[in-house]
């Protein structure tokens, strides 16, 4: 299949290695990745802040850039979700019809990584070891937007050597929410610390989601702790494929 | 007692105070947890669940659009069956509307049913004002006001207190109100509720105006609904000669047979429950100020 890829914005400046290791994935299970390069950012940023009008100029630029494909691959559940969930609500408050009709025809061909491999290439094991004792986070928009469910997990299980570890209390948020950490950085730091405590208590080498956003904010507060603790997109782990442990200083 | 949330400062400024306490992080966390793993169990049994938070979520949005006829119709039917509906433009109105209404009364002290449309538009704070002393009956807001305290969530308003914290605030504030906590209360969960029942029994038996909100508001019936655990909110529905009830327009539904839909959701989802207590709904004898 021709697969084109979505990096998103915080993966393409901040997280390249994320986006890489979607193309390693895909690769190795015999798809064509595409890397349409005028793509830019979904918008999700300006959406959430009350910014409309610019939201939906990259609302279109989107669906312009992606519509002419067959499946398109974003490794994030958040941008994703913004694509399937927020467009078409975006383009009809604007009035813009046109466009909330072709975000409504575009959306079921956007998939996060894990429904694009579980639910649209039908595979579980993709090739990968990695032996390590990894615990999974449901991000706010893994969970409740995109409602990804156990396909995270059923991915992780089928990596050779890994050994998952359920999170207590996973459905809690991180506490980063986008600007919710710069708005409200008290309360978030708050979160952040319940969060990692429950990660600690699980005793996992490298903690991973669907969401580098999150991530960012969990690897920042894990690094300030010194626990060791490496923080890792899923991506990541799905593209590993060999049995060589991770280098120091690799994740986040 | 508390201002009201109106004097509240903006959250992360409310909140940095609180970060700090760890009995109160402790009392959220273990609440919080409890009921989320618990919603999560009774959820998982009705197979339907997504298809009813469907059905629910159309039928608001259907009565939403059509406002302006169902609120209409709900007038008429009220006031058919004898109650009458009063229309506020705001929280200011609806409080000098429901203050007006005591005083027509000449009774000066009122039992209430727990609503956070009421908190919200600071109602009690407008009583307090006008000299009306209210006594908030629900069993989590009658700790909320007797620790001069503000609800902390819309379904659980006392969930940042551990029970040996309600201990004190009943010890300490009973008597200032009516009648004392028994010397020797416990912090068994049976022991404080017995405390309460105690304390409340006398105002229920007392006041002449109860003050509610309602869950729905159904315009094809004219009834308005409260869903509720105790059955201190029948009491007030039910005791008192004159009932107040201050209901948001958005709480209006089209019709009787909707609320299937709606009991069917809302104790599991809200408080992990199959099924509330206690389901109240009237037709007669209210008086009910919209739209906060």
């Amino acid at each position: 299949m021709r697969i084109a890829l979505f990096v998103t914005c915080v993966n393409d400046a901040v997280y390249p290695d994320t986006g890489r290791a979607v193309v390693t994935v895909l690769e190795r299970l015999g798809h064509d990745v595409v890397f349409p390069e005028a793509q830019t950012c979904c918008g999700q940023m300006h959406l959430n802040s009350g910014y409309q009008q610019e939201a939906v100029v990259l609302a279109r630029r989107f669906v312009e850039i992606f519509s002419s494909f067959e499946a398109i691959v974003v490794p994030s559940a958040s941008c994703a979700g913004t694509v399937v969930e927020a467009y078409a609500h975006l383009a009809e408050d604007v009035g813009d019809r046109a466009l909330a009709k072709a975000a409504r025809e575009l959306a079921p061909r956007v998939h996060e990584l894990t429904e694009l491999l579980v639910d649209v290439l039908g595979v579980t094991d993709v090739g990968a070891a990695f032996r390590h004792r990894v615990t999974y986070h449901p991000t706010c928009h893994s969970l409740r937007v995109l409602r990804l469910g156990e396909r995270p997990q059923q991915l992780l299980r089928a990596v050779a050597g890994l050994e998952l570890v359920e999170l207590p209390d996973a459905e809690s948020c991180c506490g980063f929410g986008g600007t919710f950490a710069i708005k409200n950085a008290d309360t978030s730091i708050a979160m952040l610390a319940d969060k990692l405590a429950a990660v600690h208590e699980t005793g996992a080498e490298v903690l991973c989601a669907a969401d580098n956003s999150c991530l960012a904010h969990l690897g920042g507060g894990s690094s300030r702790l010194g626990s060791g603790l490496r923080v890792m997109h899923l991506a990541e782990i799905l593209a590993s494929p060999a049995a060589a442990p991770l280098p120091p200083g690799a994740g986040r | 007692m508390s201002g009201g949330f109106k004097d509240t400062p903006p959250f992360p400024e409310a909140a940095r105070s609180f970060i700090g306490d760890s009995q109160l992080r402790t009392n959220l966390r273990r609440a919080t947890s409890t009921i989320r793993s618990k919603r999560n169990r009774l959820v998982d049994e009705l197979a339907d669940f997504e298809q009813l938070r469907e059905a629910a979520a159309a039928i608001k949005d259907d009565a939403l659009g059509r406002l302006d006829e169902l609120l209409e119709e709900l007038e008429r039917n009220v006031t058919a069956a004898g109650g009458y509906v009063h229309f506020a433009r705001d929280g200011s109105e609806a409080n000098r509307i429901v203050v007006d209404l005591i005083e027509r009364t000449g009774a000066r002290e009122v039992v209430k049913v727990k609503s956070m449309t009421t908190a919200e538009i600071g109602l009690n704070e407008a009583l307090a004002a006008a000299g009306v002393d209210v006594t908030e009956t629900d069993l989590a807001e009658l700790i909320v006001q007797l620790g001069g305290d503000l609800p902390s969530h819309i379904v659980v308003p006392a969930i940042h207190r551990d029970r040996s914290e309600i201990r004190e605030i009943f010890l300490e504030h009973m008597a200032d109100r009516g009648l004392a906590a028994p010397v020797g209360l416990t912090a068994e969960p049976a022991d404080l509720a017995a405390a309460a029942r105690a304390h409340l029994r006398e105002r229920f038996l007392r006041a002449r105006v109860a003050i509610s909100g309602a869950n729905f508001a159904v315009a094809g019936s004219g009834s308005l609904v409260v869903v509720e655990s105790e059955g201190n909110g029948r009491m007030c529905l039910s005791l008192p000669e004159t009932l107040i009830s201050v209901v948001g327009i958005d709480k209006v539904i089209p019709s009787f047979s909707d609320l299937e839909v709606f009991l069917q959701l809302l104790a599991r989802s809200a408080t992990g429950e199959r099924m509330n207590p206690y389901t109240s709904d009237w037709r007669i004898h209210l008086d009910v100020a919209v739209r906060s």
